[in-house]
């Protein structure tokens, strides 16, 4: 244990003689939460849970500190809020807004993965502890681990309010961050509930899986957003007395409650009663979540270890639609030559559908690229203002272009599995040609991440400049889809689902990443010089398209030799 | 005969509308190998967490040397040993880090929770791997991490749920050693399996439930001789399934007609 962990376990067993008189077995207690701390020691956090789920295990040791470490970077980061001109009403609403959400999307995926450890049913309830212990145990667990997110992310503000207006200040906004925790620990109660209603319990880590993605994409997006708008804020100053609605947002209680108990004056009624709610909502909202939505909760909750739970001998397990005639199996027919690559789609397919690691580290960085790229053609129109006629008829083609980046991002990740082992099935089977399997493979990424930008690019290509703008767009999506055969023929002699995660070939995958993105900007300079020659523009195509054709060919050819292998 | 360790009365089980458990009445005796059989779904496990004192909410009574499991949960447990079916455990802890924390939970002196440790592991053959994460073990080395996790506090009862999978021939026989053994010192073996060969071996008394009923106790040599000269599988088998095992062999077999026409 590190020595933070040490400090906190200090903390709360510091009132031990008052636990042992509420029937708490101390020692017991002090042993789950050492187990627990060190557990989460080893365990990677949230923010580095989309990346470090391929790493190496053992690698993570101080998982804890990293947390911190990040917390309090975003709480530097959160000063940017008193750069704000105005009040420290309008300083504080958008510190709690960052605060309250921040904390909110890193404590919804902990609560299942770190704090309500499903194992405990088996490994802990069998042994002869006392229910209050247990529940002790696990709420001070909750408690520490609160307090890991929340005192990195505060700290950096209370230094700053302390040293500009005064150490009392600094205690009420302490109060205030108390506050708004209780609140957001109810919101993610109120969440898990909502979940729970609308799902089953064996989708719903699948569901706080997809939560975790938005909020890595989120993060980013702020990252991408929040920096540029406070520059535009920053000179003007916002009165935010004219807004009535914001008596509706969390943020603002607590700010105006701040504001009241610094100022001891409120500047209108609707601040009074924003102030009034900062202390009524949270203590309202932890009574609700005590009296009604716990137990609920941890009965709902127990159902989500799947084995020997409750309703493991009455529930029917999750029946997967029958996909004998479905879209994809149609769409297979009609891509694939024969059977052993039909087979490599559908596998491909349904794998990359269902798989919570494929999707954990593949969506992300769409999701990123949808980021960069919204922000991209949003600074690009406001300086291009003149809209000059030849980028904007580019502009489709330019999505053929960088949509391919998807599907290199997904296609670097398709040969990865967790349960690479079960790959024996290739190994086993007579299968002369793997290539078959590759290229099936390789066609279903095409049409799960490729089609819809395809599709995308020609639509805004229709909206903007009618048919005339189809041969380009459509040389722009060959070229792309050439490119990424290109780079399959060289990375790609992988079966789908059959290796191992690891670390090591990241640096090696950005290069390649990097590269293709340098290749599809050259190609597309190329193309954009001959934009207004239809001539050249039709044998470019020809050439494209039957240059992928063979590269298609080459890759169903591909015999056991040529394979790569891990190791 | 002395008090039994273990008593069931008349214990039912529901959940939601299913019955699981039909009235089970159970006694075992210290010293005694208990194998209890059925097939899936029958209430094995259900019973074994009854037992446990995982499921409070049952009727009918259940008492562990005289200590009923539900009044007073916590001291029937401290005289359990519980080896789980599935490896459950904190594999990012080292095996001598999670067995520490099961002694603790047992409230367990230190000194002695080390020493049983070291020299538990050490007969597994696991010495070298005392200190290394457990989430590169393989499935047999869980295995042999949970069963000293269930042996650690020295109970006088231990419930065995499959306690044989993963491990290496070595091992079983080692297993299958310990449990002649423990039952020769007078403690109480609770044995669920689906191998029946193994639980035609170890056990001194066989139960067989179907469908949250007892419907068969006894030793294997009683049992032989109620249903006839037959093997443990077959008295199985014949109490347990409406239909000849085999029919279900033919049935599979004629799969492979249904191409051939």
């Amino acid at each position: 244990m590190n020595i933070v962990n040490r400090f906190f376990l200090a903390v709360v067993m510091a009132p031990g003689p008052l636990y042992s008189r509420w029937g708490i077995e101390v020692n017991k207690m002090r042993s789950i939460l050492t187990t627990k701390l060190t557990m989460d020691d080893r365990r990677p956090n949230t923010m580095q849970a989309t990346r470090q789920r391929r790493g190496n295990k053992d690698a993570i040791s101080n998982a804890t500190l990293g947390t911190m470490l990040v917390s309090g970077l975003m709480g530097l980061a959160f000063l940017m809020a008193f750069s704000l001109t105005g009040d420290y009403v309008v300083q504080l609403t958008f510190f709690f807004g960052m605060f309250i959400t921040m904390l909110c999307m890193s404590l919804v995926s902990d609560f299942t993965s770190v704090l309500i450890d499903v194992r405990d049913t088996q490994i802990i309830l069998p042994k002869p502890v006392n229910d209050i212990t247990f529940i002790a145990a696990r709420l001070l667990h909750i408690f520490v681990h609160v307090c890991k997110m929340v005192i990195p992310l505060s700290l950096p503000a209370f230094v700053y309010i302390t040293a500009q207006t005064g150490i009392v200040a600094a205690l009420a906004f302490g109060v205030m961050v108390f506050l708004a925790t209780l609140f957001s620990i109810f919101l993610i109660n109120a969440v898990y509930i909502f979940i729970l209603q609308i799902t089953t319990p064996e989708r719903f880590k699948n569901v706080i899986s997809y939560i975790q993605i938005a909020f890595a994409i989120g993060i980013y997006a702020a990252y991408q957003v929040l920096p540029r708008m406070f520059d535009r804020l920053g000179g003007t100053g916002i009165d935010l007395t004219q807004y009535d609605w914001l008596v509706a947002m969390p943020p603002y209680w607590f700010a105006c409650a701040f504001n009241t108990l610094v100022t001891f004056k409120t500047d209108n009624l609707l601040q009074l009663i924003s102030a009034v709610l900062a202390v009524l909502m949270p203590v309202l909202s932890i009574y609700l979540v005590v009296k009604y939505l716990a137990p609920a909760f941890n009965q709902k909750l127990a159902m989500i270890s799947g084995s020997g739970s409750a309703t493991s001998g009455t529930q029917a397990a999750q029946t997967v639609r029958q996909t004998g005639g479905g879209f994809a199996d149609r769409i297979s027919q009609v891509l694939t030559g024969n059977r052993m690559e039909q087979a490599g789609f559908m596998m491909a397919w349904r794998l990359m559908a269902r798989s919570r690691d494929f999707k954990l580290l593949v969506y992300p960085s769409i999701g990123y690229f949808l980021v960069l790229f919204v922000m991209m053609v949003f600074r690009g129109t406001n300086s291009l203002k003149a809209q000059e006629d030849g980028l904007m008829t580019f502009f489709p083609v330019l999505i053929a272009y960088f949509g391919g980046i998807i599907s290199i991002s997904a296609l670097s990740q398709v040969s990865y599995s967790n349960q690479y082992n079960a790959a024996w099935v290739y190994y086993v089977s007579p299968l002369t040609r793997p290539g078959e399997i590759v290229s099936g493979a390789l066609k279903a990424v095409m049409v799960q991440f490729y089609a819809l930008v395809a599709l995308f690019a020609l639509a805004v290509g229709l909206w903007l400049g009618g048919t005339d703008m189809f041969p380009n767009v459509l040389l722009g999506l060959f070229n792309q889809l050439l490119i990424i055969y290109i780079y399959a023929v060289f990375n790609f002699k992988k079966l789908p689902f059959s290796q191992p995660m690891n670390m090591n070939q990241r640096g090696g995958q950005l290069i390649k990443t990097l590269m293709m993105v340098f290749a599809s900007l050259i190609i597309g300079s190329v193309h954009y010089l001959f934009i207004k020659a239809p001539a050249a523009i039709g044998v470019a195509l020809l050439l494209s398209a039957t240059a992928t054709w063979l590269l298609m060919r080459r890759i169903r050819n591909i015999d056991w030799e040529e394979m790569e292998f891990a190791e | 005969m002395t008090e039994p360790a273990i008593s069931i009365r008349n214990l039912h089980k529901h959940y939601g509308s299913k019955h699981v458990l039909q009235g089970i009445d159970l006694d075992v005796y210290p010293g005694q190998v208990l194998g209890y059989i059925g097939p899936n779904g029958a209430g094995k496990s259900t019973t074994v967490k009854v037992l446990c004192g995982l499921i409070s909410d049952y009727s009918g009574d259940v008492r562990v040397r005289g200590i009923d499991v539900r009044e007073n949960p916590v001291e029937a447990k401290r005289l359990i040993g519980y080896v789980p079916e599935m490896a459950e455990l904190y594999d990012v802890l080292t095996p001598s880090e999670f067995l520490h924390f099961m002694g603790n939970l047992y409230g367990l002196d230190e000194q002695l929770c080390e020493g049983r440790i070291v020299r538990m592991l050490g007969a597994f053959g696991l010495q070298p791997n005392i200190h290394q994460r457990m989430d590169t073990f393989s499935k047999g080395m869980k295995q042999k991490v949970l069963l000293t996790s269930g042996l650690i506090h020295n109970p006088d009862i231990i419930i065995f749920d499959e306690p044989l999978s993963g491990l290496d021939a070595n091992s079983v026989i080692i297993v299958k050693d310990l449990i002649g053994k423990l039952a020769r010192e007078g403690k109480t073996i609770f044995y669920c399996s689906h191998m029946m060969d193994i639980v035609e071996k170890v056990s001194d008394r066989i139960i067989l439930i179907d469908q949250g009923r007892v419907v068969a106790d006894g030793t294997f040599e009683e049992l032989k001789q109620q249903q006839g000269n037959q093997s443990l599988e077959q008295i199985f088998a014949r109490l347990t399934l409406q239909d000849g095992l085999g029919r279900a062999a033919d049935d599979l077999m004629s799969a492979f007609e249904t191409g051939k026409s």
